[in-house]
């Protein structure tokens, strides 16, 4: 061992490359780094919030205001998930050290999407416009749970495509995860939402 | 003088004890380089006193280098162990759960490799982890029938049991469990043939006040305890087994395993079958 200490060169080759690997295993713990203000996962993070925040807008109407009981359950889900993904969404741009929001809704899709944002006034995929959500304001009871439904499935498909929009653009598996897990609950919540609407307005016609 | 000639003897042990360190393998060779290091750090100071500096010859070993060198490689090796501990052994599940993933770890990678088309559906091992439909969606009345009983996940009501540490005392409907466990609840299933007054107290207090847990008797499940979580069970014929914390520590709000993570507990039913049976129909 004492020989060792002779030898400086051979010290600082070691204790470089273990410095370098525990550098490498402390960043394999850390995640990738972190992704910038410009950045497709930014831009993914705070369009969601605005869309999650108008779904939670909806939903807890409906809760206050539907009157079946399983579109108002659905209603009181979505409302406590997308207020939770919210919470997840801001924690990453805290994280990342980038600006919570942006002016410039979808820019982070390409120009694809971001076409798209300008023909529905500047509103992301499957938003609802202040007319759509002014008039779900005047109606309680059924008519509510009807017009939740035909709102949340219009968003649910457009929180569908930009997650699968950004799971084409991005690597980071953090994110990656998350759009992937939007993808499968939102295409499920779909489903749900149509079989329960459905329901009610048999029972209507009946 | 005995014992001061043995010091002797193994002062220059120590000192020719070079060459025969290399059969005394590691662990001798560490006890051989420490000895010498100590002996030489205290006589290399008077020596250079009593030689000053006629003697160049021997440089002064220069510790503070050697020191920071080590201490930096000891810390390094330690945080590259620790890394590869933490990622192991938060990937890690309790031994003995029986997943009905197949060949996937958990929910996140068989979704994965679902959108990314690697496997289809209906090729899944257990299709059901994947199914998340209210089955009374379609028809209000349906109920769900499961594969395995107490069911892990699959198609459910539109319902979900409240699950905020709920203890019931009889018999919960599947189809509204199982929606509990897409939130990312633990269900604790006992069979009350097996188990007594004390055993299910015993249970009750690790549900109770745990957020995300629930607790059922479950009638000709066979076993004394089977705990549930979204594809995975766990199931035991002792009411002690230290498995049962574990499973709840690991799986309890869990998002690999979540069908749903995020949504809540409360607000559920807290109505057991029973209950529902009383209420008057339509």
């Amino acid at each position: 061992m004492s020989r060792l200490w002779r030898r400086p060169a051979l010290l600082v080759a070691i204790t470089a490359v273990l410095m370098l690997a525990a550098g490498l295993a402390v960043g394999w713990v850390a995640g990738t780094s972190a992704p910038g203000n410009d950045s497709v996962e930014a831009g993914f993070a705070r369009d969601m919030q605005t869309h999650h925040q108008q779904a939670v807008e909806m939903a807890m109407y409906e809760w206050q205001n539907g009157s079946d009981p399983a579109m108002t359950t659905v209603a009181y889900d979505i409302a406590t998930t997308q207020s939770t993904e919210i919470g997840m969404y801001r924690t990453w741009l805290r994280d990342w050290g980038v600006q919570l929001s942006s002016g410039e809704p979808m820019a982070w899709a390409g120009d694809e999407h971001a076409h798209d944002s300008e023909e529905n006034g500047g509103l992301m995929p499957g938003m609802a416009t202040d007319e759509q959500m002014a008039e779900f304001r005047t109606l309680t009871g059924a008519e509510a749970d009807v017009m939740f439904a035909d709102l949340m499935i219009a968003h649910h498909i457009g929180g569908v495509d930009m997650a699968k929009a950004v799971l084409e653009l991005t690597d980071d598996e953090l994110v990656a995860t998350a759009a992937r897990r939007t993808v499968s609950q939102q295409q499920a919540e779909i489903e749900n939402l149509e079989n329960h609407r459905d329901n009610i307005l048999n029972a209507v016609e009946e | 003088m005995a014992s001061k000639k043995q010091t002797a003897s193994k002062g220059s042990g120590k000192s020719t004890g070079k060459g025969a360190v290399v059969e005394k393998g590691p662990a001798g060779r560490k006890d051989a380089g420490k000895g010498d290091s100590k002996g030489l750090s205290k006589s290399s100071a008077p020596a250079n006193a009593r030689k000053g500096r006629a003697v160049q010859v021997k440089q002064p070993k220069p510790w503070g280098l050697i020191f920071t060198f080590a201490g930096v490689g000891v810390v390094a090796l330690g945080l590259i162990g620790a890394a590869v501990f933490v990622v192991w052994d938060r990937s890690q599940p309790p031994e003995g759960v029986t997943d009905f993933y197949g060949e996937y770890a958990n929910y996140s990678e068989i979704t994965e490799a679902l959108q990314d088309g690697d496997v289809k559906e209906e090729d899944l091992e257990h299709p059901w982890v994947v199914q998340q439909t209210h089955i009374d969606g379609e028809d209000p009345m349906a109920v769900p029938e499961y594969e395995i009983n107490p069911p892990a996940g699959g198609d459910h009501l539109s319902q979900w049991q409240n699950c905020t540490g709920s203890v019931y005392d009889a018999q919960i409907m599947d189809g509204n469990a199982v929606h509990s466990l897409e939130h990312g609840a633990v269900w604790l299933t006992y069979d009350p043939a097996l188990v007594d007054g004390d055993g299910v107290e015993q249970l009750a207090a690790k549900v109770e006040s745990r957020d995300f847990s629930l607790m059922s008797p479950y009638p000709g499940q066979g076993v004394e305890v089977s705990l549930q979580a979204w594809g995975v069970q766990y199931q035991t014929d002792d009411i002690n087994d230290p498995k049962i914390d574990e499973f709840m520590d690991f799986y309890i709000q869990n998002s690999d395993n979540a069908a749903e993570p995020g949504a809540q507990c409360a607000n559920g039913l807290t109505t057991t079958v029973a209950d529902q049976q009383q209420m008057p129909t339509g």
